[in-house]
């Protein structure tokens, strides 16, 4: 029995240009050849790109995992710099929100007090909220750091894991080491 | 003269009166008959609740002794009770409408005759040359199901859908008389194009190809247009139970089988669905792990006629099954798997009469084996707890085969029932591989009482879920298990999807996952075997898939109160999932 001829697998990939030679790098690891590449129309630093591979190939499954881990931690890497400054951006927003009504509370409040007691009370809410302004400042930082910490933690994980996947996927396909 | 004008004054004013107490009158008597009205109303209202109220509860008693009175599990009746008298004469009417005895009786019947009819064609071999629990399992199937064991066939085990489907493509490419394909879901893509453009190509040159999809499952992901195409092409496609814009009854009841056949003489079953993320050339839910397998000679038949059964039951035309079976159910001349051409492709595939293969002897060559592409034999195999091989030169192992289905057309939970046995025959090992796992009570105490008794007992499930509900279910119940010993994985950054179950006697490989839909309402199907090479497979395959797995220790504890009463609430619609 003849064999049957299978046509190439085809896969599509869009990426940052300036990550572009990596990723190109990091497929043919698994076996995938670069067949065309073109720059976004609408965002100019994106890049597709259209990669080949052989139908049929030795340890298949275990590069399909492998990929799949590859993309899996590729994506959190490039999701885990975006988190790292959103998280913190939210949360001192959020508290420096605060402090801002209060302090244009107090502002109003001051503005047409009749008595001392208002006055005081609308100088009172102006100074709690620079507090609060300065609270969200330092919290943001806070989180930023601790964020900065754990991410980086993990970051150095994945990146470990990344070289391993890389490694492994060349060994199977005998793309040289990629890692 | 008397004034006129007194005298008109008078009567005037005496008119004016009668009008007033007229009206007064009207008036009076409106708001008497508003409120006799009212008072009636009230009163046939209060009695019509009092009505209502009995009606109810005579109703849900009623409906509540049926339901006890039913083969449903003990987990689905609580439910259904539960919701029946919640919902009084709603929850009698959801739970009669979707009530198999009354409004699936006439597709049942439909489907007994089909077994009828059919049943004699099936001849396998005897239970007395087997294992006794391979023949205790090969009793229940025969008995519950009509399908047969047998032997003199040899079987090729794929850990992925990838290499199932690439296998399975080309046989197909040489298919000479029919292809037969049956699958809860196909969806177009670059798997369907691949496998469409052959089926296309086979029946421009006259192979008889038929293909049986759910319309559920392939909903949404299978034009009208590729549809046409298709028909246009010689392919004869049916949708299995056709879904409606109404509710429609039996629309829950779906075909979750996955079998291909071609010539009656290689067929395929496991998890596999024709769809691009089983062959992970699309991503879902991270890698998709998947398995299938694959068999040559005797036990063919019993796929052969699963789906001609089934391919009568949706376009409801009898026909003769003989032509597509080999010699009526006689033994299937093996090629040596010895470098020999497999079948010369211009023999016809239904209709000899050879009585070869059961008894081959020859030992096949290492060379042969190596051509083959099977695994290398000796130490390598002989690694695991399935003793290695022995081969004859047909390729068989002298295992049992059995391929089963199960369906609303058994008496039996056939799918629960094989689980039962196999888990309860375990001595050693009992290692099952899921996507979901909402088992009911028997299968659970069977699991946990393994377990304890020493049985190393472990259960694979997703480390991504594809339903999240489900998903939380499913991890629940198996956290429960690992109290009693159970070893429970989930696989990282995968989602798998294979369906099987491996103990030290048996594998069963097949469509149905460990939960009360497969258990109780779906048309699955499966092989059962004792064959060594398909349970060497498969345990290279656990024992492949369980480092690139997490095991879980018991959570339940630590999980928050918003999670546990999330679970606590699904876990009472387990059985309706």
């Amino acid at each position: 029995m003849a064999d049957y001829k299978f046509e190439d697998d085809k896969l599509s990939v869009a990426v940052k240009a300036d990550g572009a030679q990596e990723i190109k790098e990091s497929y043919a690891a698994f076996g995938w050849r670069i067949a065309s590449e073109r720059a976004d129309g609408r965002c100019p630093d994106i890049v597709h790109m259209d990669f080949v591979r052989e139908h049929k190939i030795a340890g298949k499954d275990r590069l399909q995992l492998l990929q799949v881990r590859f993309e899996v931690a590729v994506n959190f890497l490039g999701k885990a710099a975006h988190r790292l400054y959103v998280r913190a951006a939210v949360i001192g927003a959020l508290i420096a929100l605060i402090g801002a009504a209060l302090i244009v509370y107090g502002a109003v409040v001051m503005a047409y007090s009749t008595t001392a007691f208002y006055m005081a009370s609308g100088a009172g809410a102006i100074c709690a909220g620079v507090i609060f302004a300065v609270l969200a400042y330092f919290t943001a930082g806070k989180v930023y750091s601790s964020d900065k910490l754990k991410y980086g933690a993990i970051a150095a994980v994945l990146r470990d894991n990344v070289r391993d996947i890389l490694r492994e996927a060349a060994l199977i396909t005998g793309a040289g080491d990629a890692g | 003269m008397r004034g006129a004008p007194g005298g008109t004054y008078v009567r005037i004013k005496t008119e004016r009166k009668g009008i007033g107490k007229l009206k007064t009158m009207g008036i009076l008597l409106a708001a008497l008959l508003q409120l006799g009205l009212i008072t009636g109303l009230h009163f046939i209202t209060a009695a019509a609740v009092s009505w209502y109220m009995i009606f109810s509860i005579v109703l849900d008693v009623l409906t509540c002794l049926y339901i006890l009175a039913s083969d449903k599990n003990g987990r689905s009746k609580a439910v259904w009770i539960m919701l029946v008298l919640i919902l009084f004469p709603v929850g009698f009417l959801i739970y009669f409408l979707s009530d198999e005895r009354i409004f699936f009786r006439s597709s049942r019947r439909r489907y007994q005759n089909i077994l009828a009819s059919s049943a004699g064609m099936l001849t396998g071999c005897s239970l007395h040359d087997m294992p006794e629990s391979t023949a205790r399992a090969c009793a229940y199937l025969e008995n519950a199901t009509g399908y047969v064991p047998y032997k003199n066939t040899r079987a090729e085990y794929f850990p992925s859908g990838a290499s199932a489907f690439d296998d399975m493509l080309e046989k197909c490419a040489f298919a000479k008389s029919f292809i037969f394909i049956e699958y809860f879901i196909i969806a177009e893509g670059a798997l369907f194009s691949r496998l469409f453009s052959v089926l296309e190509e086979r029946a421009a040159a006259g192979v008889d190809v038929r293909v049986i999809y759910d319309d559920m499952g392939s909903g949404g992901r299978l034009s009208r247009k590729v549809i046409k195409r298709a028909r246009a092409a010689g392919i004869r496609m049916y949708a299995f139970n056709r879904l409606v814009p109404l509710y429609k009854i039996g629309m829950n009841y779906r075909d979750h089988r996955k079998i291909t056949v071609v010539d009656g003489r290689v067929a395929y079953t496991g998890g596999i669905n024709i769809a691009d993320e089983y062959v992970n050339e699309k991503r879902l839910y991270g890698y998709w792990k998947d398995n299938a397998v694959r068999i040559e000679g005797d036990a063919v038949q019993g796929f052969t006629i699963m789906f001609l059964r089934q391919w009568e039951f949706v376009t409801k035309k009898p026909f003769d099954y003989s032509p597509y079976l080999y010699a009526g159910g006689g033994k299937f001349p093996l090629p040596s798997s010895a470098g020999a051409p497999s079948l010369k492709e211009g023999e016809a595939a239904p209709g000899g009469s050879a009585q070869t293969g059961a008894g081959m002897t020859t030992i096949v060559t290492e060379a042969a084996r190596a051509a083959e592409g099977d695994a290398p034999d000796g130490a390598e195999e002989g690694t695991g707890d399935v003793p290695p091989p022995a081969k004859e030169s047909c390729g068989c192992t002298g295992g049992v085969f059995l391929p089963y289905a199960a369906g609303l057309e058994y008496r039996d939970p056939v799918v629960r029932d094989v689980y039962a046995g196999v888990i309860s025959q375990a001595n050693e090992r009992l290692w099952i591989m899921t996507p979901y796992f909402v088992p009911d009570e028997t299968i659970t105490n069977l699991l946990a009482g393994k377990a304890r008794s020493g049985v190393d007992v472990r259960i694979v499930l997703p480390g991504i879920p594809d339903k999240g509900f489900v998903y939380l279910i499913s991890l629940d119940n198996a956290d429960r298990l690992t109290k009693s010993g159970v070893k429970v994985y989930t696989m990282s950054d995968a989602f798998v999807h294979t369906k099987s179950v491996l103990t030290e006697k048996c594998a069963v490989i097949g469509s149905a996952n460990f939960d009360l839909r497969s258990f109780f309402q779906q048309y699955e199907n499966a092989l059962y075997s004792d064959d060594k090479k398909v349970m060497r497979g498969l345990e290279r395959d656990f024992e492949d898939t369980f480092p690139e797995c997490v095991q879980r220790t018991y959570i339940r504890e630590h999980s928050g109160p918003i999670r546990r009463l999330l679970t606590a609430i699904l876990q009472i619609f387990a059985p309706m999932m």
